[in-house]
This record gives C-alpha cells, sequence and structure tokens, in this order.
C-alpha cells in the first residue's frame, strides 16, 4: 500500500513536467509580446530589452524553461511579470476562494447528488423519478453565467436576501455561487449514480441476498450501495478537480477572488510565471484527489487490492 | 411543542436575517466603489492601467497637476521658472510628509524620476517621459528637472501620476519588489490593505496638506461581470460604479436616484489608413473610404451612443486640438465614395462588385483589435460589412489586443485600414500627435509621411511659446484632416455613476483620475 503510494507520488513528477511544458511552450508561441503590452506602445527597443532583461525574458525559450523547472523543484515558482510579486503569494491569495467554494460546492453536490440518484433508482419509472431526471436535465442544460445572473437577480435583487459578490460576507456569500458551481455536477452525479445503483442492483450478488431473504433496504443499503459508489467516487474525484480549475465563470459572475481569474488575467497580459505556476499547483491538486479516489476503491470494494 | 418549534425555526430565520443585513451594512464614511478588474500593482512605475491608477492618484502626488479643466496647477510645487531650454526650476511646498513619516522634499522628487527612467529597470511608462533625462537636488526644497533640448509640453509630462507620482524613497527601499502592494505618497488617501482581485481598502490622510478629506474610508471592490455590477450598485451595495455598461446607461440617466456624470475623455478611436499599402497609397481611396463610412450609424447602434462623436484626430480636451472640417469632410455619402473610386480606377461589375480595368477585385486588408477599446470587434465588423454593401472586397482579420500589437509591429503587416485607439493621456497634442503622425515615430502605424507636418510637429515639441506651439498643432491636424489618414469614429465619454448621497465628485477627462478628495456622503 505505501509503495503503492509513494510509486504514485513519484509517477506525478513527468506528469508535472509534461504539464510545464506544454503551458511553456503554448505561452511562448501565443502571439503578443508580454514586455510590449506591459510598457505599452510608445516604449522604445532599449527600454523593452531594459525590461526583458529585467524579468528575464532574454533568454531563449529552453534555458527559460530549464531554469523554471529548476526553480521549481526548490520551492521557487518565480515572480509575477506584471508586478514582481512571488507568484506562490499570487497563488496563495487566489487558491483558499477557489478552495473553499469548490469544496462548498461539492458539499452540496454529494449532499444532493447521491440521494437524488439513489431515490430515482428506487423509485425508478414512477413519476418522482420522472421529476428528479427533470430537475436534473435542467440542472445539466442551463449554462453557469446564465444561472448565476437570474440567481444574482432573484435572491440578491428583488428579494435581496444574500450577497451578491465577494467573499467578505461569511457564510452568507458561499450560497448563491457554491450553488451555481455545483448545479451541473449535480445533475451529473445524479444522473451517474441513478444508473450505477440500478445496474447493481441487476448483479447476482444482489438476487443472492434477495434469495437469502435480506429486506430490501438491506440489500440496498448494505450490498449494492458500496459496490455502485465505485463510478460515482472516480467522477466526483475528477468533478472536484473541474471546479477547481474551471470554476472561472462562477468566479467572474460572483466576483469570487480565486485561481479561475487570476489565470484569466494572467493569460491575457502573458504573465507566462503566473499561468504556469497556476497550473502546476492544480495539477497536484488532480493528482492528490485521484490518489485518494484510488485509494477509496480498496475500502469500497475488498476485491481491489494495492501493492 | 408545535409552537415552539416554530418560535426556534422563526428565531433562526430571524437571526440569519440579521446577521446577512449587518453583512451588507456599509459604515457611514466610507465610499464603495465597483469597478471590473484588480490593480495589477499600486508603483506607479509598475503598473499604469486605469484599475490601478484609480486607486493611486488619490494615494500619490505630482509636481504639477491637471485639473479637471484640463489646466496645469500647482500640486507638490508651488511655482517653477524656467532657468534654460533644458532646465526648469520647480519650488516645492514645505512641511508635507509622506503617509510613512519620510519628509518629502527635493530627494524625493529626484528618486522618483530617476527611478522612472533608470535604463536598467524603466518604469513602465518611461516611454511617455520623451526627453526628459533627469532630476537635479538645489536644495531641500528646490529641484531641476533637466530634459535633452527643450520640451514644450514638460508640465504636462510631469503631470502624469502614472509615471511620476511622488514616492517614499524610504517606503521603495524598505518594501523592494512588495512596493507595489505597500505604497507610500502624500495624497489625500493612506494605502490600508489589498485582498487580490477582491477590494482594495484607503483611509484618509489626517496629515493631508490641503486639509484632510471629509471621507473616512474609500473601498475599491471588483465585480469583473458587468450585469453583476451593475445589481450591486443598484442595489446600494456601492456608492459609485465604473465602467458601467453601455446599455443600461440610458436607464441609469433616467433614474432620479443616481447621478451620471459624463464628460468627453482623452482617447479617440480611429481607423488608420496605411499609406504605403496599395490601394490606400491613393488619396482619392482614402476620401473615398472616408464617405462609405457611416459614423452616426457606428456611434448610434454599435457603440449605444456610450460615446461622444469624434471631431479631430487628438480629443476635444487636449492642449492644441483645433477645429477641423472633418465631420463634413468625411461626411457619410456613398454616392460621392462611388465617384471617387470610379476617378481612382473601380467601378462596380455587373455583380456589384468593384473592380479596376483589369477586373480584378478592389481589395481592402482590414485588421480589427478585440478586447481593447469599447466595441471595438462590433465596429469593425459594421464597418467592413458597410464597405462590402458598397462593392468593396474586404480581407477581414481580427486579433485579440497582445497578438494585435504584436501583429502590427512586424516588417510585413499588410493591412490597408486598422482599427485604433489613442488616448492622449499628458493632455498635450505632443503626445497624439506626435506619436502617431510623426514620420520617425513607432507608433505612426498609418506611414504617413509629410515633411511639413514633421517640421510643425518638431517646432511644437521644442518651443516653449503655448501660441507658437497652438498655431503649429492647428496646421498639422488640417493637414492630417485633408490627406485622410486617419476616419475618426469616437471620443470616449468618461462616465462615473454615483448614489444620490454622493456628493462633490468633480469628473476629469482623463479615464485615469477619478479624485476622492472632495467627496462627501450625505445618506
Amino acid at each position: 500500500m505505501y509503495a503503492y503510494v509513494i510509486r504514485r507520488i513519484l509517477w506525478a513528477l513527468p506528469v508535472l513536467i509534461g504539464i510545464t511544458f506544454t503551458i511553456h511552450t503554448v505561452l511562448s508561441l501565443t502571439p503578443g509580446d508580454p514586455v510590449r503590452i506591459m510598457l505599452g506602445e510608445t516604449a522604445t527597443e532599449a527600454q523593452l530589452a531594459a525590461a526583458r532583461a529585467e524579468i528575464g525574458l532574454d533568454r531563449p525559450f529552453f534555458a527559460r524553461y530549464v531554469h523554471y523547472v529548476s526553480n521549481l523543484l526548490q520551492g521557487d515558482f518565480g515572480q509575477s511579470y506584471r508586478n514582481r510579486r512571488a507568484v506562490i503569494d499570487e497563488i496563495a491569495d487566489a487558491m483558499p476562494a477557489t478552495a473553499k467554494l469548490a469544496l462548498a460546492a461539492m458539499v452540496l453536490i454529494i449532499v444532493m447528488g447521491i440521494p437524488s440518484g439513489i431515490a430515482s433508482a428506487v423509485h425508478k419509472g414512477t413519476w418522482f423519478d420522472g421529476l428528479l431526471t427533470t430537475v436534473a436535465l435542467v440542472g445539466l442544460s442551463m449554462p453557469v453565467f446564465w444561472i448565476g445572473l437570474i440567481f444574482i437577480y432573484v435572491f440578491g435583487f428583488h428579494w435581496p436576501v444574500l450577497p451578491i459578490g465577494g467573499m467578505r460576507d461569511g457564510f452568507a456569500s458561499y450560497v448563491l455561487p457554491s450553488i451555481t458551481l455545483a448545479l451541473n455536477s449535480y445533475a451529473m452525479i445524479s444522473r451517474l449514480t441513478r444508473s450505477s445503483v440500478l445496474e447493481t442492483l441487476g448483479e447476482d450478488y444482489i438476487r443472492t441476498a434477495r434469495a437469502k431473504g435480506l429486506g430490501s433496504r438491506v440489500v440496498l443499503w448494505k450490498h449494492a450501495l458500496k459496490a455502485a459508489f465505485i463510478p460515482i467516487v472516480t467522477v466526483i474525484g475528477l468533478q472536484f478537480g473541474l471546479l477547481m480549475g474551471g470554476a472561472v465563470l462562477t468566479e467572474t459572475v460572483f466576483a469570487w477572488p480565486g485561481i479561475g481569474r487570476l489565470m484569466v488575467d494572467a493569460i491575457m497580459t502573458r504573465d507566462l510565471l503566473v499561468v504556469q505556476g497556476s497550473v502546476v499547483v492544480l495539477a497536484l491538486v488532480f493528482v492528490t484527489v485521484n490518489l485518494l479516489v484510488d485509494l477509496a476503491y480498496s475500502v469500497l470494494d475488498p476485491r481491489i487490492r494495492y501493492s | 411543542m408545535r409552537s415552539t418549534f416554530r418560535t426556534a425555526v422563526l428565531a433562526v430565520f430571524l437571526l440569519g436575517a440579521t446577521l446577512i443585513g449587518s453583512a451588507f451594512a456599509q459604515s457611514d464614511g466610507r465610499l464603495v466603489i465597483v469597478r471590473p478588474s484588480d490593480a495589477i500593482s499600486l508603483d506607479p512605475h509598475r503598473a499604469t492601467t486605469a484599475p490601478e491608477v484609480w486607486v493611486y492618484n488619490n494615494i500619490y502626488e505630482t509636481l504639477v497637476v491637471l485639473d479637471e479643466e484640463m489646466e496645469i496647477v500647482p500640486g507638490l510645487a508651488h511655482s517653477w521658472e524656467i532657468i534654460d531650454e533644458e532646465r526648469t526650476r520647480f519650488f516645492l511646498e514645505e512641511g508635507v510628509q509622506f503617509h510613512d513619516g519620510t519628509p518629502f522634499n527635493a530627494e524625493a522628487v529626484a528618486f522618483t524620476l530617476e527611478r522612472a527612467i533608470d535604463p536598467e529597470a524603466p518604469a513602465r511608462g518611461a516611454s511617455w517621459l520623451g526627453p526628459i533625462v533627469g532630476a537635479e537636488v538645489v536644495d531641500e526644497h528646490t529641484v531641476d528637472i533637466v530634459t535633452d533640448g527643450p520640451l514644450g509640453p514638460l508640465l504636462n509630462h510631469l503631470s502624469m501620476v502614472f509615471v511620476v507620482g511622488i514616492v517614499s524613497p524610504t517606503a521603495v527601499e524598505t518594501y523592494g519588489d512588495d512596493y507595489g502592494r505597500n505604497p507610500v505618497g502624500t495624497g489625500p488617501f493612506e494605502f490600508v490593505s489589498w485582498e487580490s482581485n477582491q477590494s482594495i481598502l484607503l483611509k484618509r490622510n489626517e496629515n493631508y496638506r490641503l486639509g484632510a478629506p471629509e471621507l473616512e474610508e474609500v473601498e475599491f471592490r471588483v465585480v469583473p461581470e458587468e450585469g453583476s455590477r451593475m445589481l450591486a450598485f443598484m442595489r446600494g451595495d456601492a456608492d459609485m460604479l465604473l465602467r458601467a455598461a453601455p446599455a443600461e446607461l440610458p436607464m441609469l440617466r433616467d433614474d432620479p436616484r443616481v447621478t451620471v456624470y459624463d464628460t468627453p475623455g482623452l482617447r479617440v478611436v480611429y481607423i488608420g489608413l496605411n499609406f504605403e499599402q496599395a490601394p490606400t497609397d491613393d488619396p482619392r481611396v482614402r476620401q473615398a473610404l472616408a464617405h462609405a463610412i457611416d459614423v452616426d450609424a457606428i456611434n448610434a447602434f454599435v457603440v449605444e451612443d456610450a460615446m461622444v462623436e469624434a471631431t479631430g484626430v487628438i480629443a476635444t480636451g487636449v492642449f492644441g486640438f483645433a477645429e477641423t472640417d472633418v465631420v463634413e469632410r468625411y461626411a457619410y455619402d456613398p454616392e460621392r465614395a462611388l465617384e471617387l473610386l470610379a476617378e481612382a480606377g473601380y467601378t462596380q461589375d455587373g455583380s456589384g462588385r468593384l473592380v479596376d480595368e483589369a477586373g480584378e477585385p478592389l481589395r481592402l486588408v482590414q485588421w480589427a483589435s478585440q478586447g481593447r477599446d469599447l466595441k471595438d470587434r462590433e465596429l469593425s465588423e459594421t464597418i467592413s460589412a458597410q464597405l462590402r454593401e458598397l462593392g468593396v472586397t474586404i480581407d477581414y482579420v481580427q486579433r485579440e489586443w497582445g497578438a494585435y500589437l504584436a501583429a502590427l509591429e512586424t516588417d510585413d503587416a499588410d493591412y490597408n485600414m486598422f482599427t485604433m485607439g489613442w488616448v492622449t493621456l499628458t493632455g498635450d497634442a505632443d503626445f497624439g500627435l506626435y506619436t502617431n503622425f510623426h514620420s520617425g515615430f513607432a507608433t505612426n502605424r498609418a506611414n504617413y509621411d509629410n515633411p511639413d507636418v514633421d517640421a510643425d510637429l518638431n517646432l511644437a515639441r521644442q518651443s516653449l511659446d503655448p501660441e507658437e506651439r497652438l498655431a503649429a498643432y492647428a496646421r498639422v491636424q488640417r493637414q492630417v484632416v485633408e490627406d485622410v489618414v486617419w476616419i475618426p469614429i469616437y471620443q470616449t465619454q468618461e462616465t462615473v455613476v454615483v448614489q444620490e448621497w454622493v456628493h462633490g465628485y468633480v469628473p476629469h477627462p482623463g479615464e485615469y483620475y477619478v479624485r476622492l478628495a472632495p467627496i462627501v456622503l450625505e445618506r
């Protein structure tokens, strides 16, 4: 088990190197000179060259990349081109906001999505199943920015009971953005839970359990759900990673100071090191969550063992 | 039992509502401003875009100030005199201190200026200082600004807080690279805190040299999405709204609970025509294009009347702006456009397409930017459609701003037309005309080359006589309009929206200047 964990952590290293190299290449090839964007149209060649030297952009592509990776291995993410702040400070400012929002959304997804999926499966084919399916379909179909604005209008303006932006109002600040962020994933998890539970309920061992005379509740809760959870846990893990990196629309609509907005601003100004640093941190989160998901399998299904 | 439960639920609900309500409540002396994006840095040498200048022009001061009437008035220097053509002496206010207690003196001015033009690490706006080469301390409260040759617009250059806002030397040395998050100036407000992408808090400078402002605190909040920003303002979360959506402005103007301050800005958005690329090297084609573009329709339907009609190649408030006949000369007249194109050898074929004698289509390469100026993409597309309707074949190329800027600098840039905005941020025509119409300047993207214009631009830059400068700039503008170098589309309108309880705000034509010291809140 420990050997497996250590092996997985070591495997993350080439993944991170691949990711940094891809980002470095893509951003370096993207048209637009970061120094020209910063210094403006009238800057002279001498001023541009000085600024390039100041931020290290005067070195060739590979030299910059090797320098970046060697610093990264020592925990140094470099300095932002735009404001010379340590990239790690920029990320440290933005990451907690995104993580808290993603966690709040995740709680909603799990608390709402799994029970409604189970209920849907148990009452398959009834009006109740139809209702939950419709709700999930609506959740899947509505674009995040649109539903976000509708929430803001209804609960922030028409009935001004909730804050509509930023995270300065404590718990209340989380209500609208976390529901907005959770909606899509809720729908997905609910649908997945329904199909997974239905599939498990058709397995031979469930039939055997029923044949032994076990009550349908015991069959469902003790035998079926544990096995049905394996694909659900996998998707929840993936969804968490997506919520961390893909919350930019929710962050924009709700003025949430997270990493999505940091990255968009950095991309627009070609602030390469901030983009790279953010992607590295998000990749680490992704790798960690995936590892935890894999470890959870062995808890859910005794047949799975890691060595 | 049931009633106990009901009471408990009600109590929880009321407690929640109270907590939420109290979270919205604002302090009486705090002005809350909502704006679309966060500052990059509060170091004027590191960042010069509006989102930071809105904040730090209340923290820093300059030697001289460009006031709301676009006049230069004393700032940290109470007076000045020209010593010779390359040296102007400034006499500084005495007894002024930076927010950190460091005394403001000639050393601080020299430190700021040397830092701005440091050849190893130039300020972001160093190029805007032109031929300013340094500052020499004469005594504690006297400093000489030295230029390489005479510089007519020197005072305007020194009014740019986004390059030469005077910084505390002690604070710069203390904080190093973190100075941008710990700014220290002499202005009416002091920096308190900054939560990235959320808010920046300032408090009043109790020792401000012109008297402490009425406002106790100012909070700049970031609300990126246009609709959310508007709703936050309308429900009273904020006292001031910056960059309101054009579509919302008519509604805001009709709302008695808010005041909309409009003032013509300093930016002109235009279509530039390339003199070195056929067929726009032909003056008849350029004049025809001027008649073929319906500027009024663009301003009404694309820009939604949020801006004002451009009446020149530089903005009306700029020192040196001269009235020209550009509006009449470029009036929308497709018939006249077709006549001029016929003179140039292009006539419509059977399908209405304009072709030359050999049957080759009249083809124009149109470059457009996206995400720089208000509606730049949409107005470029509309112009494209208007020209196509006339029979012109358009090769339309659109790029995001960073890529656009890079493409314009390449040697093989083959555009005939390009969309661009130019802000005369010094408030002096030198920065609007020399940069765009002098044959030797890199941002002369029309590749315009007129020796008479060059001579007048040189004269106006070097003359210290305002009348002589005005006359030279008037000649330049008339010539540029006659030669159809640009087709101006709109001049920006700076719009600031405030709640009815906000009094005393005076709008400034400069898009960077939101000066908060005079504001009084009467809730």
